[in-house]
């Protein structure tokens, strides 16, 4: 079962000394009504506290993945071995993804390319840049994605990745 | 401008080390509609990883109104309220830490129980223990809070 949502809040000082609290909500209601809630909690806290509350909140609402298929460890699996794609949205901005673990079975011979003809990479590119029937990625400025510049295999010490 | 929301998948390999997929979404749609993009994207990138998916999840922002415009200037974020509220469930409980707590003005003199019979005090107490009419705070499980146990005051040392 996964845990409940949490509402994360970032209180800073005279100093600017940053520190976050955070409190978990019941699943179940709608984003405009976390929406509220978070803003009276903000609220209430700020008449408590001397330090300065962000004026963003950040939700995290956990998903249960438990009826996926496939997921099976590899003994072999490294999560520094990631398969790279770097896609453009409508703005033609780029927008990178890294996918932890890359089977190198997705990988063209010989070379560092992913395979695009690959039925589960293929499945992949179509997601990011079609979506799922309902949404569909975008950039962080919410520019869709149209594009896909490149797919490769890439190895990068865990905890340094670019985003 | 809203910033898109992110939608993450994340990952544990053969030598136990974690990682993380994620991707931007935009703003718009239910937790329902976002639920089950994470899950899609949860079993494409499975079915590219040697790695086993450990859990989804979906973080989005919330603008937040009428808080102060500054920090005072004695406030200090290792000055902590300390909150430990029951569960439904007995034996779980939720715990909360309140930076930068009015120390001086909430706190009973001579202790460190912080004054729960203040205005502003009770009120943030008692949306912790009851919601805001719609949403309910909960334990880390899920399970509704009930009554406040332990209020008081702490100090503790941050990592900035």
């Amino acid at each position: 079962m996964p845990l409940a949502p949490s509402i994360r809040f970032k209180v800073t000082d005279n100093d600017d000394d940053p520190a976050n609290t955070e409190i978990h909500v019941q699943s179940g209601d709608t984003i405009a009504q976390y929406a509220t809630f978070a803003n009276a909690y903000a609220n209430a806290m700020d008449d408590i506290v001397l330090g300065k509350i962000a004026d963003i909140a950040t939700m995290l609402i956990p998903v249960d993945i438990s009826a996926i298929t496939n997921n099976t460890l590899n003994p072999v699996s490294d999560v520094e071995q990631i398969g790279a794609f770097q896609f453009v949205d409508t703005n033609g901005e780029p927008v990178q993804v890294n996918i932890p673990g890359l089977l190198l079975s997705t990988v063209l011979g010989s070379s560092d390319e992913l395979d695009t003809a690959d039925t589960d990479v293929a499945a992949f590119i179509a997601l990011m840049e079609t979506g799922d029937g309902t949404i569909a990625p975008c950039s962080v400025a919410e520019a869709d994605i149209n594009g896909t510049l490149y797919a490769r295999k890439e190895t990068r010490a865990s905890g340094r990745r670019r985003r | 401008m809203a910033l898109a929301l992110t939608a993450q998948v994340n990952f544990v390999d053969a030598k136990n080390k974690s990682s993380f997929t994620r991707v931007r979404v935009p703003n718009g749609f239910t937790i329902a509609q976002y639920t089950a993009f994470v899950q899609d994207l949860a079993q494409a990138v499975a079915n590219m990883s040697g790695c086993r998916v450990t859990g989804g999840s979906i973080s989005l922002n919330f603008t937040l109104t009428g808080l102060a415009a500054t920090a005072s200037a004695v406030a200090d974020v290792a000055s902590k309220a300390f909150v430990k509220v029951r569960s439904a469930v007995a034996g779980f409980f939720a715990k909360m830490s309140i930076p930068t707590f009015d120390e001086d003005s909430l706190v009973l003199a001579g202790s460190d129980e912080i004054d729960t019979a203040d205005t502003a005090v009770a009120a943030f107490i008692t949306l912790i223990e009851t919601g805001d009419g719609t949403v309910v705070p909960s334990d880390k499980y899920g399970n509704d809070l009930t009554t406040t146990s332990i209020t008081r005051e702490q100090f503790m040392q941050h990592n900035g």
